[in-house]
């Protein structure tokens, strides 16, 4: 009894890896939760980052405490803010539970529609000589905006 | 003794062989791209949690002072 063939043998679990190997590439996100979590953290931050949301709220306490936002108007960026967190800490449960992507999508739209639209944002971009002063705040105002609206639509 | 040789010798070849083939047919039947969110998920709590307590303490600080 002798192996007659050593080389086709060592061959096919060569080829059968090469076959494997662009399959096992990382590409971008493939799932629709994959998507939506990509966004997600871009408002609410991952573990490495601390995310627009989170940026904002320290922005907004600053600018306060300089005298360049109002109270009022302080206390109506973090109502914002504050529903932003609440929609961050509704993500993990839906997202990781292993309901259909039709219910997971409802439930995901139905928390971004308890977020109110930012009507401040336009305001403080309108002020006038304190754009340098409010370059942070505004830029992460806009990226949880534009965030929100994509997970929004990838939602639908 | 020489068929034993063969059999020890067939299986050092053939298990390695075995080994490699259940890797590839174990990555070709996984989902493709796959993207670990799981340290997503906890990165946006602790995130939210932190928010939540600064827009506390803020909000604390905004509240007006009860005249003595």
């Amino acid at each position: 009894m002798k192996f007659r063939k050593p080389a086709g043998l060592l061959a096919l679990p060569l080829i059968l890896f090469l076959a494997a190997c662009p399959r096992a590439d990382i590409g971008p996100p493939a799932t629709p939760e994959q998507h939506i979590a990509a966004y997600v953290s871009a408002v609410c931050g991952s573990e490495t980052t601390k995310g627009a949301n989170l940026d904002m709220v320290r922005s907004v306490v600053g600018l306060t405490a300089l005298g360049v936002i109002s109270q009022p108007t302080e206390l109506e960026i973090l109502a914002y803010n504050e529903r932003v967190a609440l929609f961050c800490k509704a993500m993990p449960p839906i997202i990781s539970s292993t309901s259909p992507w039709a219910l997971k999508a409802l439930q995901i739209s139905g928390a971004i529609n308890t977020i109110p639209p930012p009507g401040w944002l336009d305001r403080l971009l309108k002020q006038p000589n304190a754009s340098a002063q409010l370059a942070a705040l505004t830029t992460a105002a806009e990226t949880v905006r534009a965030g929100l609206k994509i997970i929004a639509r990838e939602a639908r | 003794m020489g068929l034993a040789l063969v059999i020890i010798q067939g299986i050092g070849v053939l298990a390695p062989v075995a080994m490699d083939l259940a890797l590839v047919i174990k990555k070709l039947f996984e989902p493709h791209n796959q993207v670990d969110i799981m340290p997503m998920l906890i990165g946006w709590n602790t995130n939210a949690d932190e928010a939540l307590a600064l827009i506390a303490q803020a909000r604390a600080a905004a509240a007006p002072t009860p005249n003595p």
